[in-house]
């Protein structure tokens, strides 16, 4: 640093003091800074990463339209299908089936919201950089926490609208709503948001400050509780029908409309949506007015509540936060990581990688957080298939759930795949130098991720094929190919994540899930989805659509070369995937500059 | 609770000397400010798990003074930083900074000063003069004030060449420098600084020595957390060793030397002050020991 000018010249004069008193800075601090400030650095920084996206090309911002795109139709297209079908059925669109459907849509949405935003906030609030940063400057508490509870919020809402949104257009042009809808639709939507979104801050903020402390019990509580309340909900509505226990018809209807009664109870935001929309569609403004006021001022109240409650405690919770609990320490090593040491593999080298990548996972509750939170719900709803059926499932209809079964757990998995395998290796990029230097090859520690991946991915998936596939009662032989085919699909996905991890690395990202969403992350989705759809058509799809239709003309001549020329192909679709993606992976590992 | 010294008067607590009689006042006159000290920290304790981080902490530093804060690993440094900028709170004792409490009156408080962590941070999607902008507008600057303290302190850092790109792009030292242009942008009563030499290249690190020192020369309250002894030695007023939670001295080098009965380096004096510390402590565990 050379400046031509005497330092001690450019030195500005001290701050302007009072003597003995308090010192006064330049800054305004007496008073607190707008909230303008932030929307502007919200703005900013949006404004700098669309740039930075379409400066390198234009394919990435792309790719996400259009898989956007293709969300909102897929879900526009079922949503339109299933309001015809109730028309064709004599069912009116503004009766209390509808209301009762809307009423469960927004009332589970709602569900969803509170949970996702809480974990988001946990994360942006308790744990990151950036708040510590914005908490040593003289903003005001709440102010960094509406900061982020809007970010939070965005990013969890980012589903609603995607679900929601369709969903209601469909609706609209079912009962040919005015254009006056449209307008209201994003304002129902905003104002709705904002109670779930703040009851889920101020559950986060509440469990920091007051819940024994442990980060493991606070996510584990967070996660086991909402899987319970819901299980034993959704195990009530379905026990009521089960086979025998009503007659089809009118019984039926009032049956199941009195088990999901709670979902259309008026005190419920859910419900005021619920009936202000359908209002609004049907032309009937004053009501839907009516409504919507009543949303905002309830949201905006729940967020007064949950802005005041972080004035006064958020700091508290940070400095809670930062005071580990006392374990009693141990030399022995946990059970669980002896109970992964005998599945993992004999070679010394290799288990040691593996067990470095499980000990980490394991000891980061908001990454395993999240699987057993859905694997629970994936569980719930196999486990409890049969009960939604009032009667015996016919056998197309059981190869056909168990198709969709499968394919369902295929996506969780390369879901999860991208999501936690794809960052691995750029994850190791900063302390590259502690493998990089052991006498370890390259290619092992490729290996290692890969059978850490794949293990782990068998260890989930393949109990879960096992519970569906015997509650729907499939043949051996169906039980067998999804197991098979599971299998190929995890070899695959794994392979893909960690390959396309090691061509397409970001060493500068901390965060998994920004790695997980960046360009390289996003291809890694795109490619894995279509690995799923070859693997799916060819593996499965011929065996599903033979028994399907087996039961109304006999299976189909020949259709046992089809199935096994399928197999066959997937087999060999399989091999491929995992051994060119872990070829390609291990040579840009071995080219590879830390 | 602990009651409040006057900026220079001798104090002595269970942890030994804190101050030193004189010490402030010649640096006040001298910088031509109020008496009034910058940094009170009264009795202060935290306990982690039953542990206290730092123990009985009084320590009293006022408006223009360098202090520089050592300290082995895990000794209670950065635990005592993060209770001074308010990002932690004191289980027992309370903090003032600049007059204000930091407990009731955080918010003033941190705009008297300005922290710069070890490894500090920075939005990877600004640019460093977004970055500087963002940070003046925290501080409530006025526009045309910002402009003018963005340029002065772009041109004292050399961050000309790259203020406009993304700060994701910047190497280590060059973040480095643009932290501590955001630090000084709003003229901080207080700067608080953390390992502040790591990573900057020999240059670098002779002009942000002369920075810190001017600035202090000039009024500005420096707290300097450092294990480069040279750096501390050469620029501090005064010198606080922590160990074990425990402030254990308190005073210029010549003072630390007095305590340790020892005369060279302050590497050494610094050697010899945390290992009879512990020497100390392990005896007395042994005593106790021995006693039940």
């Amino acid at each position: 640093m050379t400046d031509p000018a005497p330092i001690a010249s450019m030195v500005p004069q001290p701050p302007t003091k009072s003597p003995g008193g308090p010192v006064r800075t330049g800054g305004a601090h007496d008073r607190s800074v707008g909230a303008d400030i932030f929307l502007k650095l919200g703005a900013r920084i949006g404004w700098n990463t669309w740039k930075s996206f379409s400066a390198v090309s234009l394919v990435r911002p792309l790719v996400i339209l259009v898989c956007s795109l293709i969300v909102v139709l897929f879900v526009f297209a079922v949503s339109f299908g299933g309001f015809r079908f109730l028309v064709d059925q004599k069912l009116p669109l503004g009766g209390n089936i509808v209301a009762l459907l809307f009423d469960l849509l927004f009332l589970s949405l709602a569900g969803l919201l509170v949970f996702s935003t809480g974990l988001i906030l946990h994360a942006s609030l308790f744990d990151s950089a950036e708040t510590a940063f914005l908490l040593s400057k003289p903003v005001d508490e709440d102010q960094v926490f509406a900061y982020k509870f809007f970010v939070a919020g965005s990013f969890s809402s980012w589903a609603f609208l995607l679900m929601g949104g369709p969903i209601l257009v469909a609706y609209s042009i079912s009962v040919g709503a005015g254009p006056l809808f449209y307008l209201i639709m994003p304002l129902f939507f905003i104002g709705f948001s904002l109670i779930p979104a703040s009851v889920g801050a101020i559950l986060c903020l509440l469990m920091v400050n007051f819940l024994p402390r442990g980060r493991t019990l606070i996510v584990a509580l967070g996660v086991i509780l909402p899987i319970v309340i819901g299980g034993l909900w959704i195990g009530g509505t379905l026990r009521g029908l089960r086979q025998g226990d009503i007659q089809m018809g009118e019984d039926l209807l009032q049956k199941t409309l009195g088990q999901v009664q709670i979902a259309s109870a008026p005190v419920l935001p859910s419900y005021w949506i619920s009936r202000g929309l359908r209002a609004a569609a049907f032309g009937d403004y004053s009501s839907s007015g009516w409504y919507l006021t009543l949303v905002w001022s309830h949201g905006a109240f729940v967020y007064l509540l949950a802005a005041t409650l972080a004035r006064l405690t958020y700091r508290r919770g940070v400095d809670r936060l930062s005071i580990n609990p006392e374990t009693a320490p141990s030399k022995k090593p946990a059970w669980i990581d002896l109970l992964f040491q005998w599945f993992s593999p004999r070679d010394r080298g290799l288990a040691a990688l593996m067990l470095k990548d499980f000990r980490t996972f394991r000891r980061d509750p908001r990454q395993w957080g999240q699987v057993v939170l859905f694997l629970g719900l994936l569980a719930l709803y196999f486990s409890n298939l049969k009960r939604m059926f009032p009667k015996e499932i016919e056998y197309p209809f059981q190869v056909g759930l168990g198709f969709l079964n499968l394919l369902s757990l295929s996506l969780l998995m390369c879901t999860y795949t991208g999501r936690f395998v794809f960052p691995q290796l750029s994850l190791e990029g900063r302390r590259f130098w502690v493998l990089g230097l052991m006498p370890i090859e390259r290619r092992r520690m490729l290996m290692a991720k890969y059978w850490f991946a794949f293990y782990g991915s068998l260890l989930v998936t393949l109990p879960l094929i096992v519970l569906s596939d015997l509650s729907l009662s499939l043949p051996l032989f169906g039980m067998v190919l999804h197991l098979y085919l599971l299998i190929l699909i995890s070899s695959g996905l794994s392979a893909l994540s960690v390959g396309l991890g090691t061509l397409m690395p970001n060493f500068r990202e901390t965060d998994p899930s920004k790695i997980a969403v960046g360009f390289g992350g996003t291809l890694n989705l795109i490619v894995g989805l279509a690995f799923l759809l070859f693997m799916l058509g060819l593996g499965a799809m011929p065996w599903h659509m033979s028994q399907a239709v087996a039961g109304i003309d006999g299976p189909p001549r020949g259709v046992w070369y089809v199935v096994g020329g399928g197999l066959l192909l997937a087999t060999i679709l399989g091999a491929l995937a995992t051994f060119l993606a872990l070829d390609r992976g291990r040579r840009a590992l071995d080219r590879m500059e830390f | 609770m602990a009651t409040e010294p006057m900026a220079g008067e001798m104090m002595n607590t269970a942890n030994g000397p804190v101050n030193k009689p004189g010490d402030a006042v010649d640096l006040a006159t001298k910088a031509g400010q109020p008496a009034g000290p910058m940094i009170e920290i009264l009795g202060v304790s935290k306990v982690y798990g039953g542990r206290p981080a730092v123990d009985d902490m009084t320590l009293v530093v006022p408006r223009g003074e360098l202090f520089a804060f050592l300290g082995p690993n895990g000794a209670g440094k950065t635990t005592t930083i993060k209770m001074l900028c308010g990002l932690l709170r004191p289980t027992t004792g309370s903090i003032r900074v600049g007059g204000f409490d930091l407990v009731h009156e955080g918010r003033q408080a941190r705009a008297t000063m300005s922290y710069v962590p070890d490894l500090p941070y920075l939005y990877d999607k600004l640019t460093g003069r977004e970055f500087l902008q963002f940070v003046a507008d925290m501080h409530a600057m006025e526009k045309d004030r910002a402009a003018e303290r963005i340029a002065f302190v772009s041109k004292l850092f050399r961050l000309d060449n790259f203020l406009d790109n993304l700060t994701e792009r910047y190497s280590h030292g060059m973040r480095q420098r643009t932290v501590f242009a955001s630090a000084l942008l709003h003229e901080p009563g207080l700067l608080i600084v953390d390992e502040p030499t790591v990573g900057l290249d020999p240059r670098s690190v002779r002009q942000l020595k002369d920075i810190l020192r001017e600035h202090a020369d000039n009024g500005t309250t420096v707290f300097l957390s450092s294990h480069s002894l040279d750096v501390v030695e050469e620029l501090a007023d005064r010198i606080g060793i922590i160990n074990k939670g425990k402030l254990i001295g308190v005073g210029k080098v010549a003072d630390l030397k007095t305590q340790a009965s020892h005369q060279g380096s302050l590497e050494e004096v610094f050697l010899r002050l945390t290992e009879e510390e512990s020497t100390t402590e392990t005896a007395m565990d042994a005593s106790a020991g021995a006693k039940r």
